[in-house]
């Protein structure tokens, strides 16, 4: 559950990231590009869409920043703070889509910042298509979390 | 007329400097974490960040690498903020991006985003010419602490015409 820590001494190299599915609606990317000021048809508009070559509105890249975030926050509990995250965006996403987050953490050290914590991650649509890879993401853990 | 990467190689350098007229506010969190649907009330619920360590609610992390709420503008028919400045003339799509989160952002911060471009070169694989253009923007608050830092790869194929994002 999103709200319980993560003790950082239980985790290892090799521990998997918790999968998260997310479901593509038009209504959620119309919600996206109005939570971020962006209004640009292309990514709820059909027509507009269709009229730019394109075969349907397609999720804004960026989209999939939040959804490996979700992730990740998600797996690492709230005392944890995100300090890095990149991806490379591979096949375009679409309304009706199925995304499926999946991570593994390669690897685990201390350091004066705090605990810290990379892991690999990468995004697949149903059809198996990777959509986003490779990414990646650094986790700072603070050290004296034992409970 | 220039090439495509001629026009775009002039873009390299060019800086752009915009600052919020507001601070950020805590329903548009929450409408970002909506938008998600990432209901972790680190967003949300201020009780809870403060057990977790922080002063207030926090920003979803990508919202403020994402967000063109800092532009003060009205918009054009494409949906395209006019105040985005020469930003609007860039068309590529995205090849991917990269994020640096440096502190927590509340709904208090108010923003400012210093945009540049830091490299544009072409790659020519099996597909084609590809051109990529490397955008970065660093996001201060009124306090002139660094927040984040997102660079962001852009590509443009030079046989295509015609708009994209």
């Amino acid at each position: 559950m999103v709200t319980e820590a993560r003790n950082f001494n239980d985790i290892q190299a090799g521990d998997e990231i918790t999968p998260l599915v997310k479901e593509i609606g038009m209504a959620r990317m119309m919600a996206y590009g109005a939570a971020t000021w962006d209004f640009i048809r292309l990514h709820y508009d059909a027509d507009y869409a269709r009229e730019l070559g394109f075969e349907a509105p397609f999720v804004d890249g960026q989209m999939m920043g939040g959804f490996l975030t979700q992730h990740v926050q998600d797996w690492a509990g709230p005392g944890a703070f995100l300090r890095k995250l990149a991806f490379r965006n591979r096949v375009m996403a679409y309304p009706g889509d199925t995304l499926t987050c999946h991570g593994l953490v390669t690897d685990v050290s201390s350091t004066e910042e705090g605990g810290m914590v990379e892991c690999d991650l990468w995004m697949e649509n149903q059809r198996g298509e990777k959509v986003v890879d490779p990414a990646n993401a650094l986790i700072r853990f603070p050290l004296k979390a034992s409970s | 007329m220039a090439s495509l990467l001629e026009k775009l190689k002039e873009t390299v350098g060019q800086e752009i400097v915009l600052k919020a007229p507001d601070e950020m506010g805590r329903s548009s969190l929450r409408q970002y974490a909506l938008a998600i649907g990432d209901f972790n009330p680190l967003y949300s619920d201020r009780e809870f960040a403060e057990a977790n360590g922080l002063r207030d609610v926090m920003a979803p992390p990508t919202l403020i690498c994402d967000t063109w709420q800092y532009v003060d503008s009205d918009m054009d028919d494409r949906g395209d903020l006019l105040g985005r400045g020469p930003v609007r003339e860039l068309e590529g799509l995205r090849a991917g991006n990269e994020y640096e989160f440096f502190q927590p952002i509340h709904p208090d911060d108010v923003i400012t985003a210093h945009w540049t471009v830091k490299d544009v070169y072409e790659k020519t694989g099996r597909t084609g010419s590809i051109i990529f253009q490397v955008i970065e923007t660093t996001f201060y608050n009124q306090r002139e602490e660094l927040l984040a830092r997102n660079t962001e790869t852009m590509f443009y194929r030079p046989e295509a015409s015609g708009e994209g994002k």
